[in-house]
């Protein structure tokens, strides 16, 4: 699955710092562009504070026999939404959720600062834990502030409600 | 004091005066957590996780347990002195952690205990970053301890430290 967000906000990211090898480096891809090579290029997000926004999303819940001993939950309804501020580098990146798929969990859609870059299937015919999933191949046009937000617009025909769990997301720069 | 927040904040409001002599390297963070549960930059079977309960963080990452298991992270380091450490869990068949950044071993990080013994914390100290730069991360099971069955890695959560 791939997708391309839409372009982000230029941001005063230019720092003084020479693009030589070191002697523990891995040579920076991209050519001149140096400030965006140097921005990580992993960027986790722990899911169980208050997000910068969200709709009836808000519930962290603490359960055994899950990684990062929890999820975030939603509150069933459809529509419910979920959204955090992360800064990315221009490249090309993954986003992965790890999520608890149960008999009532919707489908998450994956927005990038409102725009789908592709949805994740939470339902499963009985509770499946710490379930990873991924889009790849999302392209960032250039360095800034991105809104990722999780929304539950659809579900599975097999599901019984549009619930969300959410227990960690994290994205990774691949290019 | 001068700097750019101390003249527009109102009063009551405390003002963090900023670090001298601030360089390029000083904009960069000086702690960076790797969340280990999701997918790795690359790996060699090295990708299953599981939760436990009391276990920090509720689970670690798993290898085969076969020699020479390896898994990636690329990370941005600034220029100076840094600590990496491991949180990992160490059982009979752990095998030895060896630690690149790049192909310039760190060194090595022992995965083995006569029992489990999870959130084990160990770290190798006194990195030297000459130059603020991406840097991949390697931990590969080369060795074991002579008294492991196996060469197994188990990991919950790694963490870089920038200490000059």
């Amino acid at each position: 699955m791939r997708g391309t967000s839409t372009p982000l906000k230029t941001g005063p990211f230019s720092v003084s710092i020479p693009n030589t090898a070191g002697p523990y480096n891995t040579p920076n891809t991209g050519g001149g562009n140096v400030a965006n090579n140097l921005m990580q290029w992993q960027v986790g997000v722990d899911v169980f504070m208050t997000p910068v926004s969200h709709t009836g999303w808000n519930t962290p819940v603490s359960s055994a026999g899950r990684l990062y001993l929890g999820t975030m939950q939603s509150s069933g309804a459809q529509n419910d939404e979920i959204s955090f501020d992360v800064v990315l580098a221009a490249g090309t990146w993954t986003f992965e959720l790890i999520h608890e798929q149960d008999t009532g969990i919707g489908i998450y859609t994956v927005l990038f600062n409102g725009t789908s870059i592709g949805t994740i299937d939470g339902y499963a015919a009985v509770l499946t834990t710490n379930t990873r999933s991924r889009v790849s191949g999302i392209s960032t046009t250039s360095s800034g502030k991105l809104r990722i937000t999780l929304r539950i617009a659809t579900k599975n025909a097999s599901s019984s409600g549009y619930g969300g769990r959410i227990n960690h997301l994290k994205l990774i720069r691949t290019a | 004091m001068s700097g750019p927040f101390s003249s527009v904040l109102p009063s009551g409001y405390v003002t963090i005066p900023p670090r001298t002599g601030l360089g390029a390297d000083e904009v960069f963070p000086w702690l960076i957590d790797v969340d280990v549960f999701e997918q790795a930059v690359s790996h060699v079977n090295w990708d299953g996780v599981s939760s436990s309960l009391g276990v920090i963080l509720g689970g670690y990452k798993f290898s085969s347990g076969a020699q020479n298991d390896e898994i990636s992270f690329d990370v941005v380091l600034a220029a100076g002195t840094w600590t990496v450490e491991l949180l990992h869990f160490k059982v009979p068949s752990g095998g030895i952690f060896s630690l690149y950044l790049g192909a310039t071993s760190l060194g090595t990080i022992d995965n083995y205990a006569a029992v489990n013994t999870p959130s084990t914390l160990n770290s190798i100290s006194g990195v030297i970053i000459p130059l603020a730069a991406l840097y991949r991360l390697t931990l590969r099971m080369e060795t074991k301890n002579v008294s492991s069955t196996n060469y197994g890695g188990l990991l919950q959560h790694i963490q870089f430290r920038r200490t000059a």
